[in-house]
């Protein structure tokens, strides 16, 4: 037992067994005949979506100098996004990520005498392997979208584009997991990375925003997502895989406190995001990267406010916001009014970015009304109808979307700098604001105990209606916040028309409206509702009905 | 010599909140130890540093003359955690060969079995232990303890869900390991452990208060906590 000191890495060969050995078991208990009919659904539903959304783009094609606009701006453009995927990156290795292991590989395996880099290589790969396949993803449909607008004659063909894309994708989303390694491995300060991932962030924005374009480090990466093959594209992505690559030799630098603190976390993360249970997902998200409410408010709740229980609570519980919080609120903000702007412009489906990134928006600011759903028995124990209280939290939250509203507006202005588009702002960004609200509402409010108790209803549909049920469920809320983006569109046929615009986005506004309204009316009847509806389709049997079938 | 565990100046901070103040400690190899201390007083938290675990805000802690984390500090130190943590797919008796061979031993067989016998759970060998109660995911993490070979065991709550049967058998584990030459370290409040220790450390609100034989001390007034004073202040907004 004693005199083991030794300075050697051993067990290596019983980690490597092990390995293989667990693989070969969770292969060999893999239920295949339910793994093939999980691909056959998920291939026949995202087949339908995906057929789907293309079919809704159907945008004019560019002109001449429009293409010249994309193919001069378009790879410094690209290159920002990079900008912000690393500066993000950074962020997360300075918070402990990217990588995460089982709690158990943590207590049982890093705390013995195994050289660490080889144990933590792997999940460093996996991790960089499944960011490039997200991205590939996304830059593949990025570039079906743009090769949809290129006129048919033009030299590059549209597979092309998504290839091109796809490749762009594959490289900027693996470069988040690279950013994150590297910081975390150095043991990059905080603040550090901050100051760097920021200066890296202006200095590709002043090479899209300036007349003069100074090169930029990440503009060479976005040549490869417009199809254009450079040797400076070609550098970029060497002087990457280089940095990957130390990244990855180093990776047994990383801190052992990170990935104790994240083990745990992120298999519950994993658990919720199978159950699409997104509250929890957003809860264990602040958790991993230490978002913690602020002690001390910013601002103390006025007298009047704090008349009314509710309104006070829910005053104070912004009042409690981290910075950071408020900081990616308004980036969110942000990136809605430029999705707008771009749909204004003429890519059309930007306006479903617009409307996700408004219900997440909407998820932050309705955080009272999602910590009251998270205390049921608390909510059960006030004498007062809980559809009454839940619907007493909107009020809050839909004001707070004010400020946001005024800086989406402002950055609209920047984008378009017309008078109409301060109109078009108000008339499009409050009823898009509000509706990210709702549909953040509605996935916070299903949440809640099922007064009807059909929670187990699902039990005894066929397995296509209960998946598609949970599908919808799932999407149903997001759906909602996108339905408020809407009046883009009308703007754009108003305009294209020759038709009085402001009164049509008013008109569509009244229409966005009207499922606002129906989503309040939900919160608040929810329990009828759902009582009557069980009512409805399960009528009561008649007394004595037990007795006579017995 | 080089001492089985010193702490110099070890301070750890969440943020503005201090976890455990600037803690020097020298365990000398052999020695028994008990750390004593009142809930969030700090002992998981040192102990977790200690372990590599935790990275020290400040200070620096050797384990045999090796920096804590490091090969040989691993190779040196046992952590038995409070919180039991097991693979999902593997049974006991694989979680002790995995972390026997993890540790060089190639004969690790008769000692698993003797183990788990002597801890009443060598019918639960094939069991997966992550399905288990407390007490035998507790049982099941110090047979993984013991499994492997070291020169200092550090063991935190130990006692905490075991049943009589098993708190003596414990006892008597910690004994057979200080017999053996093996430095222990145990965070723990049963008295039947603390009665049987050369040397009792203490902390309060992450502070050292006290480091020294057992004698006559007041163990119970070391884990009291003091009531804070003068915190509710009137009327708050």
């Amino acid at each position: 037992m004693v005199g083991v000191t030794t300075a050697t890495s051993v067990g290596i060969a019983a980690l490597r067994d092990m390995r293989t050995d667990r693989r070969k078991r969770r292969v060999s208990d893999m239920e295949w005949f339910e793994l093939l009919y999980r691909v056959y659904l998920a291939a026949l539903i995202g087949g339908f979506v995906v057929l789907y959304l293309s079919s809704l783009v159907k945008d004019t094609p560019f002109t001449a100098s429009q293409i010249d606009t994309v193919l001069a701006d378009g790879p410094r453009t690209v290159g920002l996004v990079m900008a912000l995927v690393w500066f993000l990156g950074m962020r997360s290795g300075a918070q402990g990520g990217p990588v995460s292991v089982e709690e158990a590989e943590v207590r049982h395996v890093l705390l013995a005498p195994v050289d660490r880099a080889a144990v933590l290589r792997r999940p460093a790969v996996q991790r960089m392997r499944t960011a490039a396949f997200a991205g590939a993803l996304v830059g593949g449909a990025a570039g079906l979208v743009i090769s949809k607008r290129m006129p048919t004659d033009w030299s590059t063909r549209p597979a092309e584009y998504v290839i091109c894309g796809a490749a762009a994708g594959a490289v900027i989303s693996a470069s988040f997991v690279v950013a994150a390694l590297l910081v975390h491995v150095l043991r990059v300060p905080r603040w550090a990375t901050g100051v760097i991932g920021a200066a890296l962030v202006a200095w590709q924005t002043a090479a899209v925003f300036t007349p003069a374009h100074p090169a930029a480090p990440f503009t060479p990466f976005g040549d490869i997502s417009l199809a254009i093959m450079d040797v400076p594209g070609a550098v970029a992505v060497t002087v990457l895989a280089v940095v990957a690559a130390a990244a990855l030799w180093l990776s047994g630098r990383l801190s052992l406190e990170a990935l104790a603190r994240r083990s745990a976390l992120v298999s519950q993360l994993k658990f919720a995001v199978t159950l699409q249970d997104i509250r929890t997902v957003v809860l264990l998200r602040r958790q991993l990267s230490q978002e913690h409410m602020r002690e001390t408010p910013w601002f103390r709740a006025p007298a009047v406010l704090r008349r009314d229980p509710v309104v006070a609570r829910c005053v104070r519980s912004l009042a409690h916001f981290p910075l950071r919080r408020l900081v990616r609120m308004a980036l969110l903000v942000v990136t809605a009014a430029v999705a707008f702007v771009g749909a204004w412009r003429g890519t059309t489906p930007l306006l479903v970015a617009a409307g996700l990134a408004l219900f997440v928006l909407g998820l932050d600011i309705i955080e009272p009304l999602s910590q009251e759903i998270d205390q049921p028995d608390r909510t059960d124990s006030i004498p007062l109808e809980r559809g009454l209280v839940h619907a007493r939290h909107l009020t809050v939250p839909a004001l707070a979307t004010v400020p946001f509203v005024i800086v989406g507006s402002a950055v609209a202005w920047a984008l378009e700098p017309h008078a109409m588009t301060l109109v078009a702002a108000a008339l499009i960004g409050i009823p898009a604001a509000l509706a990210g609200v709702a549909g953040a509402v509605v996935n916070a409010v299903k949440g809640a105990p099922d007064p009807a108790g059909s929670g187990d209803k699902g039990l005894y549909m066929p397995p296509e209606v209960s998946g598609m049920t949970t599908v919808i469920r799932a999407a149903w809320p997001p759906v909602i916040s996108v339905i408020g983006s809407t009046p883009v569109v009308a703007l754009v046929h108003a305009h294209e028309n020759g038709d009085n615009i402001p009164a049509a986005l008013v008109r569509t506004a009244l229409g966005v409206g009207i499922v606002i309204t129906l989503v309040a009316g939900w919160v608040r009847r929810r329990d009828e509702i759902a009582v009557w509806f069980r009512n409805a389709t399960n009528p009561p049997k008649p007394a004595g009905a037990n007795e006579e079938t017995t | 010599m080089t001492a089985a565990l010193e702490l110099d100046g070890v301070a750890k901070s969440y943020g503005d909140a201090p976890a455990l103040s600037p803690v020097s400690l020298r365990i000398e190899r052999g020695e028994r130890v008990a750390l004593i201390g009142h809930n969030g007083s700090g002992k998981t938290t040192m102990l977790r540093i200690a372990a590599g675990l935790l990275d020290a805000s400040e200070g620096s802690v050797s384990v045999c003359g090796h920096a804590a984390g490091s090969l040989g500090a691993r190779a040196a130190l046992s952590y038995v955690a409070d919180q039991p943590t097991f693979y999902d797919d593997l049974t006991l008796w694989e979680h002790l060969e995995y972390v026997a061979r993890l540790h060089g031993e190639t004969e690790w067989e008769q000692n698993a079995a003797d183990l788990l016998g002597h801890l009443g759970i060598y019918d639960r060998a094939d069991s997966m232990p992550n399905r288990f109660s407390r007490g035998l995911k507790q049982k099941a993490a110090l047979a993984i303890g013991f499994i492997r070979p070291f020169d200092v065991l550090m063991v935190d709550e130990p006692f905490v869900g075991l049943d009589s049967a098993g708190k003596e058998a414990l006892l008597e584990m910690l004994a057979g390991a200080s017999e053996s030459g093996a430095t222990v370290l145990v965070a723990t409040h049963e008295l039947s452990f603390v009665h049987t220790v050369s040397r009792i450390t203490a902390l309060r609100d992450g502070r050292l208060v006290h480091d020294g034989p057992v004698g006559d001390i007041d163990t119970d007034r070391l884990v009291r906590t003091e009531d804070p004073a003068g915190e509710h202040d009137g009327e708050r907004q």
